[in-house]
């Protein structure tokens, strides 16, 4: 999986909202994680995900 | 504001029904574990403790104010009932950009860094929105 198609902090953040069980297992937090370290700061992508909506 | 009296005040928060406190706290306890500010592994053991983190910055964030650590003793942190992970994890957050120290490590006024604030402040809108 490269940058482009590991999810942003956003995705997380649906994620949350619609299964909040599955975003809060420890497998999930350790993506985030790992998300975070591959992506950067642009992990946090909120600008862009509120253009999207 | 005082570490301590920030984190009794977060904690009474997460107490209540106030849903967008609760949502702010899951906000900024996924940004704190994003970057490994708090770390991602044994969250069922101390679950409790990242969230009275997040909480305590909640607070700081609603009360517009500083969060202010005058001691790091592990002794003081016993005496009010509080892990002494708690400065590590403020640390890490320092280090990773999220809060501001003008001492480099959680010690003295903290300011909360823009990450923080603009998530806090979006989760707030977010919230407005859907009321």
């Amino acid at each position: 999986m490269d940058n482009q198609t590991l999810p942003v902090f956003s995705d997380y953040q649906a994620l949350r909202r619609t299964n909040p069980n599955s975003y809060w297992s420890t497998k999930t937090q350790t993506e985030m994680s790992r998300a975070y370290k591959l992506h950067g700061p642009s992990f946090f992508d909120l600008g862009r995900s509120r253009a999207k909506r | 504001m005082n570490l301590f009296s920030l984190l009794q005040l977060g904690e009474q928060r997460l107490q209540s029904n106030d849903v967008l406190f609760h949502s702010q706290a899951d906000v900024v306890l996924g940004i704190l574990r994003s970057t490994g500010s708090i770390p991602s592994k044994r969250t069922s053991l101390n679950g409790e403790l990242h969230r009275a983190v997040a909480a305590a910055l909640v607070a700081a964030y609603d009360e517009d104010t500083t969060i202010d650590i005058t001691v790091r003793r592990a002794e003081t942190f016993h005496a009010y009932g509080y892990s002494t992970k708690i400065i590590s994890y403020l640390d890490a957050a320092i280090a990773n950009g999220l809060l501001t120290s003008q001492t480099g490590k959680a010690k003295g006024r903290l300011h909360l860094g823009p990450v923080l604030e603009d998530y806090l402040a979006d989760t707030y809108f977010s919230h407005i929105r859907e009321a």
